[in-house]
């Protein structure tokens, strides 16, 4: 080791020097070093993936040598081996490389992050990729989403998720149109993007594009919930600014979320946001500026499809023609219509709209969302004080993501609740006794509101161990719970939301009466969530094939944020038993960290 | 055991594929405009249009059954090309953006064209039924179309 420090301070300037280790994705292990790319076109050595060294001489010997073409499929090395004076000549004889750069045209690289999506839990924490925006003349429709995905093939179900936990798959980058990015996370899956331009030099942009071009083949094993897209994406930042340190705050779960926000707290590294509602949100917005008449013929138009546009006047007609043919769009995609239907739709609506010779826009559009960078932070922990039928306890909670109903959801998706590993420990005081009070390995809730338009289905998943109160002794049995629920919202306003919710459980435990309780329940509730106030209260009704689980529960959290990251929480519960009641309410501070 | 894979199936889905993140295996080919695409026959189009030699680049489509399409999942080619690629693949978008004469298919086709992008929006949205002859036009009609609109 003695020996070892001198000899690789002088290296540091080549093989060992960050640049040249990000640039080829090396970590080290042990000892050495091993590259995340194992497979694929990306080594010039046979064991290139353990030894930048060898790589880095070899580069250097190969990219020298007159004819031959190397550089070609590496040109971002070649552009650092350039620099550092190892090198000479340049990329011009490259044909390929070089039709990649004129189609690509670059000029910026913007981190792009879509929205949640409930309705896939692949994407239920949203996503990110790069895109590389064009100096063509026009739009940034002709830009390209550079996507890190993973190669899973045909498979699904259990094994599908095993593999893609352990690192089963292997993900690689692959280049988009900027349209096909935005059809298919705007207009399909409804998905916001938002668009954070980076920062980067002209010399920093020409190795990033460079760099992307010899990252399309090769692969780096994926894995679900660490090294995933977001974490390989951190990587490649990393690769053209070696000074940044990004991926190792992730080495053990990765959420694309919080990847976004430490590109962000790097100073000065995005120097522009762009918001890019969904088709949904915009929808949603159009129809909320219609008049009271533009909305009856609206609805004449989605639901009957009679159009009858005698009452409005021209520009009221284009804005109502223009949203109706939009809502056919996401029907279609919806799949709520057939094709031959869709058009004919379709076609009717444009023709109308094409008649009303005026290209202003007269419905503002949305323009503006909730920066989800702002968004409060992933993890939680939290110190409570409660009476439990008539006992004091204390307990601390913590969980490592992600949101709960009773957080600020400012930047986030209102109504949905995802939470990973939450647990509460307490201690009640006249037992003098410690217990695991919950642990819940997952629970998702997703309350979005029927309206005219949108008719989505409101649902809970819970999966997980809880304290469960036997009503005969009064005392708590930990049991394996297992539930899924579906029913239907409704927005009274925007902050406001009733549910009705039906669902099946399932719980084991050994101390119990029986050991197996089956369940099936009702619950009607009501959700509120402005700003810093958020309340959830609901009823339960609960028919069980035991006693334990059978019976009325009435509950209610509430919560106060001092700041998007701390809270004042309460929370109180009653459950009509058929001895006995159990009660219990709480108070106490939550903070996001 | 089943209820600890079912719990794995969420909580290991951060960001993961199904199907949307996945890759998709046909090489960055058409992932929108699923609704208006292949209903005429675009190759036939694509072929009658070539021996015009209306577009600069007369090999495309051929290969690839769908014209706008490159297999590396680029855009590129010559503007002829480049406006089919945009049209055929975000046809709904640029059927509202034509009859309403405006928006970002238009700014885009005009760019490539390097036209004016209003005035190409008000051709478009008064040429409307010329364009849009019927419900089944195909995008290769389109493109021959609107870059005759544009040179009018």
């Amino acid at each position: 080791m003695f020996l070892l420090l001198p000899l690789s301070a002088i290296a540091a300037e080549g093989a060992y020097a960050p640049e040249w280790l990000k640039l080829l994705h090396y970590q080290k292990k042990g000892t050495g070093y091993i590259s995340q790319v194992e497979k694929g076109n990306f080594f010039l050595t046979e064991n290139g993936g353990e030894n930048p060294k060898a790589e880095y001489d070899e580069a250097i010997k190969a990219f020298n040598e007159k004819g031959n073409l190397k550089k070609c499929e590496f040109p971002a090395r070649f552009m650092l081996l350039a620099k550092q004076g190892k090198v000479s000549g340049n990329l011009n004889n490259c044909k390929d490389y070089q039709q990649y750069l004129s189609d690509v045209q670059p000029k910026a690289v913007t981190l792009l992050f879509t929205d949640a999506y409930m309705n896939n839990p692949s994407s239920m924490f949203g996503h990110t990729l790069f895109r590389i925006d064009t100096k063509r003349k026009g739009t940034q429709l002709l830009a390209h989403g550079a996507n890190f995905g993973a190669d899973t093939g045909d498979e699904h179900g259990p094994l599908y998720i095993l593999k893609g936990l352990w690192g089963g798959y292997y993900g690689h980058f692959a280049l988009h149109p900027y349209y096909d990015v935005i059809n298919l996370y705007n207009n399909i899956e409804n998905r916001d993007i938002w668009e954070y331009e980076l920062n980067f030099s002209d010399e920093e942009l020409a190795m990033f594009v460079a760099h992307m071009w010899e990252m399309q083949d090769a692969h780096i094993r994926y894995y679900f919930a660490s090294k995933n897209c977001s974490y390989v994406l951190l990587l490649m930042l990393e690769a053209v600014r070696a000074d940044v340190n990004l991926s190792d705050d992730f080495s053990f779960y990765t959420v694309p979320l919080a990847t976004l926000k430490a590109v962000n707290n790097v100073p000065g590294f995005v120097r522009a946001v762009n918001y890019r509602p969904s088709r949904q949100s915009k929808l949603k917005y159009r129809a909320k500026q219609m008049s009271a008449e533009q909305r009856r013929v609206f609805k004449n138009i989605i639901k009957k499809n009679e159009v009858d546009l005698s009452s409005l006047d021209d520009e009221e007609r284009a804005d109502v023609l223009e949203t109706a043919y939009q809502y056919v769009q996401y029907q279609y995609v919806a799949k709520d219509l057939e094709l031959a239907d869709y058009r004919k739709k379709s076609f009717k609506l444009l023709m109308e709209r094409s008649k009303i010779a005026n290209q202003h826009q007269y419905f503002d559009e949305l323009k503006e969302g909730k920066n989800p960078v702002l968004a409060h932070e992933a993890k939680q922990a939290g110190v409570l004080f409660g009476v439990k039928n008539g006992e004091a306890f204390q307990a601390i909670t913590f969980k490592p993501v992600y949101n709960s109903l009773t957080e600020d959801s400012y930047g986030l998706l209102k109504g949905a609740e995802i939470n990973m590993m939450s647990a509460e420990f307490r201690h009640y005081d006249k037992q003098n006794k410690y217990v695991l009070h919950n642990l819940d390995v997952l629970q998702i809730k997703s309350f979005s509101g029927q309206d005219m338009m949108f008719s989505p289905l409101s649902f809970e998943i819970n999966a997980g161990f809880k304290r469960l109160f036997d009503s005969k002794t009064e005392e708590e049995h930990t049991a394996a719970v297992t539930s899924l629920g579906g029913g239907v919202s409704y927005a009274l306003t925007d902050n406001l939301l009733i549910y009705g919710i039906g669902e099946q459980s399932l719980a084991y435990s050994g101390g119990i009466h029986r050991q197996w309780l089956g369940a099936i329940a009702f619950k009607a509730g009501v959700y509120y969530n402005r700003d810093k106030w958020r309340l959830n209260a609901e009823a339960k009704e609960s028919f069980a094939t035991n006693y334990l689980g059978r019976g009325q529960t009435y509950s209610v959290e509430g919560a106060y944020g001092l700041t998007r990251n701390v809270m004042l929480y309460t929370s109180c519960h009653h459950f009509n038993g058929k001895w006995h009641d159990d009660e219990e309410i709480v108070f106490g501070v939550k903070f996001s960290f | 055991m089943k209820k600890s894979l079912a719990m794995c199936a969420v909580a290991a889905a951060i960001c993961f594929g199904t199907p949307a993140e996945a890759i998709d295996s046909t090489g960055g080919c058409g992932l929108g405009s699923m609704a208006w695409r292949g209903q005429s026959g675009i190759i036939p189009q694509v072929l009658a249009m070539t021996t015009n030699n209306t577009l600069s680049n007369n090999t495309f489509g051929v290969t690839f059954g769908t014209s706008g399409c490159d297999p590396n999942g680029r855009v590129t080619g010559g503007t002829g090309k480049m406006v089919l690629a945009v049209i055929e693949n975000n046809m709904e978008q640029f059927a509202m953006d034509a009859s309403a004469g405006r928006g970002e298919t238009i700014d885009t086709i005009a760019g490539i064209l390097n036209v004016d992008s209003k005035e190409l929006g008000a051709k478009a949205q008064q040429n409307f039924a010329y364009l849009f002859t019927d419900e089944n036009v195909g995008p290769a009609d389109l493109t021959l179309k609107m870059m005759e609109l544009a040179n009018a």
